[in-house]
């Protein structure tokens, strides 16, 4: 089989913090990780292919540094990988990106099958995905929890997570499936992995080769624009009381505040 | 594209420190944009030179005017509402006054004409309805395709979306098909002096907000944040013009099949991400066979029970109670966190999205406390029987 | 060379240093105010006794300092410093007079390069932290650099610098560092804060100031001679005991011919106020790996250890701490919980001992480093999939989580126990011994704590036999049990040549291991420098040896 992962290098979000000037986002030395969803889409790709062989090429759009979080999915089994990589793809939303990702996609037929991340933690829009399974004309299983190859490698079959539990759904391959927290768990790399991931293949590809409809690459192509960024209203700590001696004298006066407010 | 005029540009780094995207920097002490930019115009604010200026695309508006109206996607299932649906009609309703268009409900589902009056006294103007076997269950590949039908013969202005499961998986599909924006996850939403959707959503885990446009194509799409907005007081007078679709969906077309559906949950559970209020606890609860403590205030308050990411992890709470940026989104009038220490993964969770936000915890340095609104430092087992016992007291008492 | 030797000195000459009017120096005044609003400056993370003081100085030059030293001197009031508060033994705890943070002292001076040895070289003011001095150097951002003439051939110079010293805390203070001759991790290769320490600053007492070079005073017949401004002098007599081999934070430093510098540096504050230090920094490396070890028995973790830092090793590592077969189980157990959403290996399901390791690298010899370091592993029974490893910025962000989740779980379980003891508390070790005794001492701490059937996890810089034994009492009489074990430590450590405190020092907590270590005769001794220096003994009073007017409880 041929498994397509999509990825994305993140920031660590844990250790993003905001400046309490300048209410801006403090990202010097918060470190970049792999999409933590795509981690787990790595995983089970690699989880098929050694069930039934194959491989598994990893592809990200990103600046040069992407490159290790190529490296670690590489180090954690992946066999190559596609690195779109160019100034044209920069600024792109999730239209765009999804664009160029299935050009690139297109390049790898015949595939069996994309596992991407069910979302990116920087950006949290969960439309990547879907959309490159648009593109590409393919149907979708989005949230897996539980993946099944059928024996004769034609069909999938997965358990998705609802709003209201569970759908347990079939199709055909080719397909995409977006992975949740909960599929896998993700493998630590060892040290002779690490070292036999710096050997395998890496394709950078720039717009001009990757060729498709340029006008759909990066900002230009992309049909949303942001025009505002700003910090919410950060909270600060309200009433903070003792109850540690009183603990019935605190529950009381906690009481008395929520009637006031009304909210009880 | 982001322009800097140098010669006015005198390398003061403002701009470099007021960018979100790190994107600024300065190359023989000239401000320069590196590919990180994203055109969100931070520094065009704040730049004291005005050096910086944004050059949008130009686009011809003549031909959006053909696209008119409002419209809500309602999800259901099995024959009842999402109240994400009804939250939706709401705010569609304030959008389409603004715009003097028309709200529309797009309703797809089997033997679900009932809900057109339900929908019609919420606000609903006109109900597109198909009603069909085939997409009496949901399935991407049919919704998708009715959908997108019925946007290209219409010519919506506005598409919304509840940002649900089914809804995140359906919006992107209708975008990419149609090449359109699609913003996602939306927690606000406007009409700006030039009839455009200004869409608000969350980034960087709630750390920051973006304001998004759709300039360039028609219907502008988004999917909304269940919750955030409270649904209209119905108006059983209010009456909807029903049309029914004529877009049958072919079964070939239809390419995953539902083999099974598990439903999770008790019967009548609040789900966190609907109620009002929430009682969530963390770590402090120690053991799971403390859970009830806890449990029972949720009760006596008609409040949902969650959890923090830690128990939930553990497998004292089920998944679907996880609170905090990596769980279910909520938005609660109040939340009572017992015994959460507040990491910020939860932090950011909760903090934008909970109105009042009340914490129980025996660490007074405990971050949660920077961001309650009144807070007790104190064992969580003995303030909270203490708050059940005073909640009754009170009940009673009225 | 003969003339060499008349070069060099045992001769200081104080500076005077125009002092500020005390008027213009902020100041809290008031113990209940400073204990309100302010006790965030009165405690490091020992939360040691019950600090206070009347006064808080928040000082923003050295002339700063002066004037505070004078004015406290003349006032016969004790002064105590407080830098970063990240100590672990009460070093900072003012026990009552002036307290002075140096928090605003955190300009950086310049920068230079010797050419005689060839190393750039960094002044910095005290107050500085070290994330942010290290960032700064790193980063290579020094637009706040005071004097720039070194600054332009710094930032062509291609290679990356940094400066090693790395105690777990980077929000100490470079004073602090210096003061407490702080260590870490990787002090395993890049030792403690004194190698990388060329001239200090010291404010004294009386407020006279010494500016000390390395190399510019070495004791002659085991004595220094300050000459104050005043004109009168001082004699240091340099305590004669013999200091262990071992990584040391334990008493005052002391050699037959010594440095003065040394002298200062790991004095913990008691014989003047360091304002500014100049480090030497080093080539940042370019590449590393970490590499967690699951060893199948503690033996193999620890034969292992020997291989790897014996002078034949091929791989030189940067640091190796050891996680033993109970925190091992803690870690097992944590997994089984789900960690909180820490990613805890699979192979800590059978592993018993834990090696965790770091090794740099150049893009060219990575190959053959890998190579050897799994040849190594192999060696010891460690498979190709036995190891975790990271390079990328996420793995180490993950590998640091578990590392967090050992002293994590200690703590919630001795919090735990509070509940029903209050006085219950860790018991944490901080001892070395010399390379040829990891065994024995290994060997002695499980013996003596299972013999007392104490709960225990034992973990740390192994690279340097430096283990932390954290002993976990789960009611009083254990908490007894466990200090009668500890002082046997003490003493065992001692008899095998090592220190009582390798890393964390004496501050106003340890005192009276350091007696154990040198005796009543070494503390008379270091009394003796102090008052040569501190005659009032108003300079961090009660740190490192007992105060004239204070008698040391017994050990038990």
């Amino acid at each position: 089989m041929r498994i397509i992962v999509p990825i994305k290098q993140v920031p660590e979000i844990a250790e993003v913090k905001i400046d309490p000037e300048t209410k801006t986002l403090i990202r010097a030395g918060v470190p970049s990780i792999v999409n933590p969803f795509d981690e787990f889409a790595v995983e089970e790709a690699i989880r098929i292919k050694e069930k039934f062989g194959g491989e598994v090429i990893v592809i990200t759009m990103g600046p040069p540094q992407a490159l290790d979080a190529i490296r670690k999915c590489l180090a954690m089994g992946a066999d190559r990988a596609l690195h779109l990589c160019d100034r044209p793809f920069a600024g792109a939303d999730t239209w765009a990106t999804a664009y160029t990702l299935a050009q690139a996609i297109k390049t790898l037929e015949p595939y069996d099958l994309i596992i991407a991340g069910k979302q990116a933690i920087d950006g949290d829009t969960a439309q990547v995905g879907p959309e490159i399974a648009e593109v590409l004309g393919i149907p979708q299983i989005t949230y897996a929890i539980k993946v099944d190859i059928s024996e004769d490698q034609k069909r999938i079959k997965v358990r998705r997570e609802t709003d209201d539990g569970f759908e347990i759904v079939e199709c055909k391959l080719p397909a995409l499936i977006t992975a949740i927290k909960g599929l896998n768990e993700p493998r630590l790399p060892s040290l002779m992995a690490i070292m036999k991931a710096r050997q395998k293949e890496v394709k950078t590809i720039t717009a001009e080769e990757l060729g498709g409809d340029s006008k759909q690459y990066g900002l230009p192509g992309s049909p949303t624009q942001v025009v505002e960024i700003f910090t919410p209203e950060a909270r600060t700590g309200g009433i903070k009381i003792d109850g540690t001696e009183d603990p019935a004298g605190a529950a009381k006066q906690l009481i008395e505040w929520l009637l006031k407010k009304g909210i009880l | 594209m982001l322009k800097i005029d140098k010669d006015r540009c005198t390398g003061c780094k403002i701009c470099t420190k007021v960018c979100p995207f790190g994107a600024m920097v300065i190359v023989d002490e000239k401000a320069e944009a590196t590919e990180a930019c994203t055109l969100c115009g931070a520094c065009v604010k704040t730049c004291p030179e005005n050096a910086i200026s944004i050059e949008r695309r130009r686009v011809d508006p003549s031909k959006f005017k053909e696209y008119k109206g409002v419209w809500v996607i309602a999800e259901q299932i099995g024959g009842q509402l999402r109240n994400v649906s009804l939250e939706l009609l709401s705010k569609g309703r304030e959008l389409a006054d603004q715009l003097g268009e028309p709200l529309c409900v797009i309703l797809l589902g089997h033997e679900v004409t009932g809900l057109t009056d339900t929908l019609a006294a919420h606000g609903a103007d006109v109900i597109y309805v198909s009603d069909q076997k085939r997409l009496a269950q949901y399935t991407t590949d049919a919704y998708t395709d009715v959908i997108s039908a019925l946007i290209l013969t219409e010519k919506p202005n506005v598409v919304l979306i509840g940002a649900t499961a089914n809804g995140r998986d359906l919006g992107p599909r209708i975008a990419a098909r149609l090449r359109l924006g699609l913003t996602a996850d939306c927690t606000g939403l406007s009409i700006d002096d030039k009839r455009q959707l200004v869409q608000t959503r969350p980034a960087f885990g709630g750390n920051i907000m973006a304001s998004i446009l759709s300039p360039y194509t028609r219907p502008q799409m988004a999917t909304v944040r269940p919750n955030v907005f409270k649904p209209p007081e119905p108006n059983p007078s209010h009456k909807a013009d029903v049309r029914t679709v004529d877009i049958k969906v072919n079964p070939a077309a239809v390419r995953t099949k539902i083999l099974e559906t598990i439903k999770t949950g008790a019967e009548g559970e609040l789900k966190v991400e609907e109620a009002e209020m929430v009682v969530s606890c963390g770590r402090g609860i120690k053991a799971p066979e403390n859970i009830p403590t806890v449990a029972e205030l949720a009760k006596e308050l008609n409040a949902a029970l969650g959890g923090s990411r830690p128990i939930v992890d553990a497998g004292w709470m089920e998944h679907h109670q996880q609170v905090g940026q990596s769980g279910r989104t909520i938005s609660p009038r109040l939340y009572i966190a017992c015994g959460i220490s507040g990491a910020i993964q939860h932090l950011v969770g909760v903090a934008g999205s909970a109105e009042i936000i009340i914490a129980i915890n025996s660490d007074p340095e405990a971050p949660i406390f920077t961001i309650s609104d009144f807070g007790i430092v104190g064992d969580l087992f003995r303030v909270v029987p203490e708050l059940v016992k005073e909640i009754k007291r009170v009940k009673a008492q009225k | 060379m003969a003339w060499c030797q008349d070069m060099t000195t045992n001769r200081i000459k104080a500076i005077t240093v125009k002092p500020t009017d005390l008027s213009q120096i902020r100041v809290v005044e008031g113990e209940a105010e400073i204990q309100e609003k302010y006790s965030d400056y009165l405690s490091d993370e020992s939360n040691y006794g019950a600090p206070r003081a009347e006064r808080l100085f928040f000082a923003r030059s050295e002339a700063d300092v002066v004037a505070i030293c004078k004015w406290a001197s003349s006032n016969n009031l004790p002064l105590t410093i407080s830098a970063g508060r990240t100590g672990l033994t009460g070093g900072c705890n003012p026990l009552g007079g002036v307290l002075v943070t140096l928090e605003q002292m955190d300009a950086l001076l310049k920068l230079g390069f010797d050419e005689g040895d060839k190393v750039w070289y960094l002044s910095a003011e005290v107050g500085i932290t070290l994330e942010a001095l290290n960032s700064a150097v790193r980063k290579k951002q020094l637009d706040n650099l005071k004097e720039k003439s070194g600054l332009d051939r710094f930032l062509q110079d291609p290679q990356t610098y940094f400066f090693p010293p790395d105690p777990t805390e980077m929000t100490a203070h470079l004073g602090g560092a210096v003061a407490a001759n702080a260590s870490g991790a990787r002090s395993f290769m890049y030792k403690a804060v004194r190698e990388w320490v060329r001239r200090i600053r010291v404010v004294l007492a009386n407020g006279d100031v010494l500016n000390i070079r390395r190399g510019e005073v070495t004791s002659k017949d085991g004595k220094f001679i300050i000459e104050f401004a005043d004109g009168s002098t001082s004699e240091i007599l340099v305590p004669t005991y013999t200091m262990p081999s071992t990584k040391n934070a334990a008493g005052l430093y002391a050699k037959p011919s010594m440095d003065l510098i040394d002298l200062f540096i790991g004095s913990e504050g008691i014989l003047g106020i360091i304002t500014e230090a100049e480090v030497r920094l080093h080539p940042y490396p370019e590449n590393s790996i970490v590499v967690f070890a699951f060893f199948p028995s503690e033996a193999a973790a620890v034969a292992f250890v020997k291989d790897i830092r014996s002078d034949s090793s091929p791989v030189k590592p940067t640091l190796v701490e050891y996680f033993d077969s109970h925190a091992v189980a803690m870690l097992r157990d944590a997994r089984a919980k789900g960690a909180g959403g820490v990613t805890v290996p699979s192979q800590v399901d059978t592993a018993q001992a834990i090696i965790f390791f770091e090794v740099t690298f150049n893009e060219a010899d990575m190959e053959s480093t890998f190579m050897a370091t799994q040849e190594l592993l192999s060696k010891h029974g460690i498979g190709m999939e036995d190891s975790w490893a990271g390079m990328e910025p996420g793995d180490l962000v993950k590998m640091k989580a578990v590392r967090h989740l050992i002293p994590e779980t200690v703590n919630s379980l001795i919090a735990q126990r509070k509940q029903q003891y209050p006085t219950v508390h860790k018991l944490g070790t901080d001892m070395a011994v010399p390379d040829e005794h990891l065994e024995t001492i290994l060997a002695y701490y499980k013996e003596q704590i299972e013999a007392a059937g104490l709960q225990y996890i034992i973990f740390g810089h192994i690279g340097d036999n430096h283990l932390h034994c954290n002993l976990l009492p789960v009611n009083d009489e254990e908490v007894h049990t466990g200090m009668r074990i500890y002082k046997r430590f003490a003493q065992k450590a001692v008899e095998l040549g090592g220190t009582v405190s390798a890393e964390h020092g004496i501050g106003k907590l340890k005192r009276q291991f350091l007696q154990v270590m040198y005796g009543e005769e070494g503390l008379a001794q270091m009394a003796r420098v102090k008052s040569a220096l501190d005659p009032q003994w108003i300079i961090n009073p009660g740190n490192m040896i007992p105060r004239p007017d204070e008698t040391l409880p017994p050990l038990d």
